[in-house]
């Protein structure tokens, strides 16, 4: 007979209260995703009613048909992802680059502690007050309304965040695996790209992860920076809002389109994102 | 075949601070040498030094006659084991071992052929395919010395290679590499805290002190005729006891260190004063010897080994003494009687500069 222990009355209280804590958040969390959800398979007469529908028992597709119909909406999903694409890349890429320098190099002076304080110090900033900055570059430079002020301006932005990110990163990695390799006969550049490299993947891939949301989701540069050919997504949710209509089913639509291809990163990189969030407190 | 390594005039400062002070160390080709030490006496940075990881303040490096002060390590031919091991973590076993031999761009099927060698010597052949985090310490070890050994070196480093195992593999370990090494002939430059690592493995070894060389000698020299108090307490264990005494010549020369009375042989050419006494724990025991001195003395402390025992005795001033009876000894705490020191082999040090007399 295998004998069960009975949890005292007042544990089963606590655990009940820690699943209605849980549901409360959940629901905050997940309630307006849950919305916007159903808004884009709502049909339009139960947008306006009172009270609002919150079981629709009939769906219908045709908000995606018409966001998916339009032409510019293609051209502004499209424009977002190649943006974000290339900016992560860049940013990714050259902030370990960054890190790895600041990490490892000693530079005279104590130049390093300033450089990397100047590095911060452009995230001190309210965003917007660097927009304008930006709009009047990118004017100077004939770039406005281009993909690639909007790439200059979210690889300046991210910039930051990774090398900050890679460099607890390489302050954290053990020196006398790069002094192994240097006996081992490596050059500075096999050093990096034999040893060095290949143990900072998982890192470089969370620094992506979040440089991507971070970007995929930006509104502000994109409001800024772009008009037409190279408007975001978010900037065309955004522009449902209108003076005299707003259409909620295709504006639903268009939001669910463009956290779609997130969700589905999100998802299946989970493993690195909770890497992300403990980075530099417990070592793997 | 081996290479000679010199370090000449070595001195290493970090901003004001004097890591090694004009530090020279000649190594003949094939040689075991160990840099013993406290913990901070520079011992890894002259390994660093020697490895190329660091540029020495001042001085010259030589292997082989030719100086490589200023060559990278893959120009002076060097291999080294680290302290942590340094293993790859993203590579198996098997690419971590044929990494240098990929650096160098050896062909290959050669690589292939040696990693199966250096995985035979090392008694590693099962775990190639394994990456180091599934490895235990012994075997992160072993794969270590692998990497090491796998290319012809001209000198090849040890840093504390042992430190991180536990103590009954250290001292296995400690056997298979004495032997391993000699059997290779490769110059070896092998840097320990533990003076019995030191004293087991070394064809010589050279004791440091703030960056400073305080003996070289082979372990025995080193052991017997220790230049300072310093190595006279450092090396050996239990360690040397070492008083104040004085020496007195009337018709008799005798040192008095505390109620401690010892007649030394009228050949003494020591002169009269204030002296520091050496005595090994080994001259010091409760059986009966011919050639001692007998001396009244309570046994308070006794540390069984098993094979031997370590004896803590008070005398009659307070001063108290440790002594080693190699065989474990019946008698214990509270014994009182006679203690003999054997007088042929004390050490006597400079009160002023520690140095031997």
């Amino acid at each position: 007979m295998i004998r069960r222990y009975s949890h005292p009355p007042r544990e089963i209280v606590a655990r009940i209260a820690l699943y209605v804590a849980v549901l409360a958040v959940l629901v905050v969390v997940l309630f307006p995703i849950y919305w916007l959800v159903l808004n884009s398979l709502k049909y339009q007469r139960d947008f306006f009613t009172n009270p609002p529908v919150f079981f629709a028992t009939q769906l219908t597709l045709d908000h995606y048909r018409g966001v998916l119909s339009n032409p510019l909406n293609r051209q502004y999903l499209w424009n977002t992802f190649v943006v974000t694409t290339v900016a992560t890349i860049i940013a990714t890429f050259v902030g370990t680059l960054c890190a790895y320098v600041l990490a490892r190099i000693r530079m005279p002076f104590r130049l390093n502690g300033t450089l990397l304080v100047a590095i911060l110090i452009s995230r001190l900033f309210p965003p917007v007050s660097l927009a304008i900055p930006y709009y009047l570059l990118m004017r100077n430079f004939g770039l406005l309304d281009t993909r690639l002020a909007l790439v200059i301006a979210y690889v300046g932005l991210a910039l930051p965040f990774v090398t900050w990110l890679m460099l607890t990163f390489f302050q954290d990695l053990p020196k006398e695996i790069e002094r192994a390799a240097m006996v081992d006969g490596c050059t500075m550049f096999q050093r990096f790209r034999w040893v060095v490299l290949p143990m900072s993947v998982t890192s470089m891939i969370v620094s992506g992860i979040f440089v991507f949301m971070g970007v995929w989701n930006e509104l502000l540069f994109a409001l800024t920076l772009t008009a037409l050919r190279a408007k975001t997504v978010s900037v065309a949710i955004s522009s449902f809002v209108g003076d005299n209509a707003l259409d909620w089913g295709q504006m639903s639509a268009l939001s669910v389109l463009s956290f779609m291809p997130i969700l589905i990163l999100a998802l299946s990189v989970q493993r690195f994102l909770v890497r992300g969030i403990s980075f530099g407190a417990v070592k793997g | 075949m081996a290479s000679s390594l010199r370090l000449e005039n070595i001195t290493k400062t970090f901003g004001s601070v004097t890591v090694i002070d004009d530090v020279t160390i000649d190594i003949e080709p094939g040689r075991f040498v160990t840099l013993v030490g406290p913990s901070g006496c520079g011992k890894s940075t002259l390994l660093n030094m020697t490895a190329s990881l660091e540029r020495p303040t001042d001085g010259r490096i030589l292997i082989d006659g030719r100086d490589v002060t200023m060559m990278t390590a893959r120009q002076r031919g060097i291999a080294m084991v680290f302290q942590s091991y340094a293993l790859y973590p993203h590579l198996t076993v098997r690419q971590n071992l044929a990494f240098p031999l990929r650096v160098q761009k050896v062909a290959k099927p050669e690589i292939t052929k040696k990693v199966l060698q250096a995985a035979d010597l090392m008694e590693i052949g099962h775990l190639l395919d394994r990456k180091p985090r599934e490895l235990s310490g012994g075997q992160r070890q072993r794969v270590a010395i692998s990497r090491a050994i796998i290319r012809p070196a001209t000198v090849c480093l040890l840093d504390e290679p042992l430190s991180n195992l536990d103590a009954a593999l250290r001292v296995r370990v400690r056997g298979e590499l004495k032997l391993l090494f000699s059997r290779m002939e490769t110059t070896t430059m092998f840097v320990t805290h533990d003076q019995s690592e030191a004293m087991t493995m070394s064809d010589s070894i050279v004791v440091l002190k703030d960056g400073k060389v305080q003996q070289q000698g082979t372990p025995l020299e080193v052991y017997r005729n220790p230049a300072n108090e310093f190595v006279a307490t450092f090396i050996g264990s239990p360690q040397m006891n070492v008083l104040d005494a004085r020496i007195e010549r009337t018709d008799e020369v005798v040192v008095h260190a505390g109620s401690i009375r010892l007649p030394l042989p009228e050949s003494t050419l020591l002169p009269s004063g204030r002296v520091r006494l050496g005595i090994r724990p080994e001259f010091i025991t409760a059986a009966p010897v011919s050639d001692g001195t007998p001396v009244t003395a309570k046994i308070e402390l006794v540390e069984h080994m098993g094979n031997s025992a370590i004896v803590h005795y008070r005398f009659a001033d307070g001063t108290s003494l440790i002594g080693l009876e190699m065989i474990d000894t019946q008698i214990g705490v509270g014994w009182e009687g006679a203690v003999y020191i054997d007088t042929q082999r004390l050490k006597f040090f400079d009160t002023a500069t520690g140095q031997a007399i």
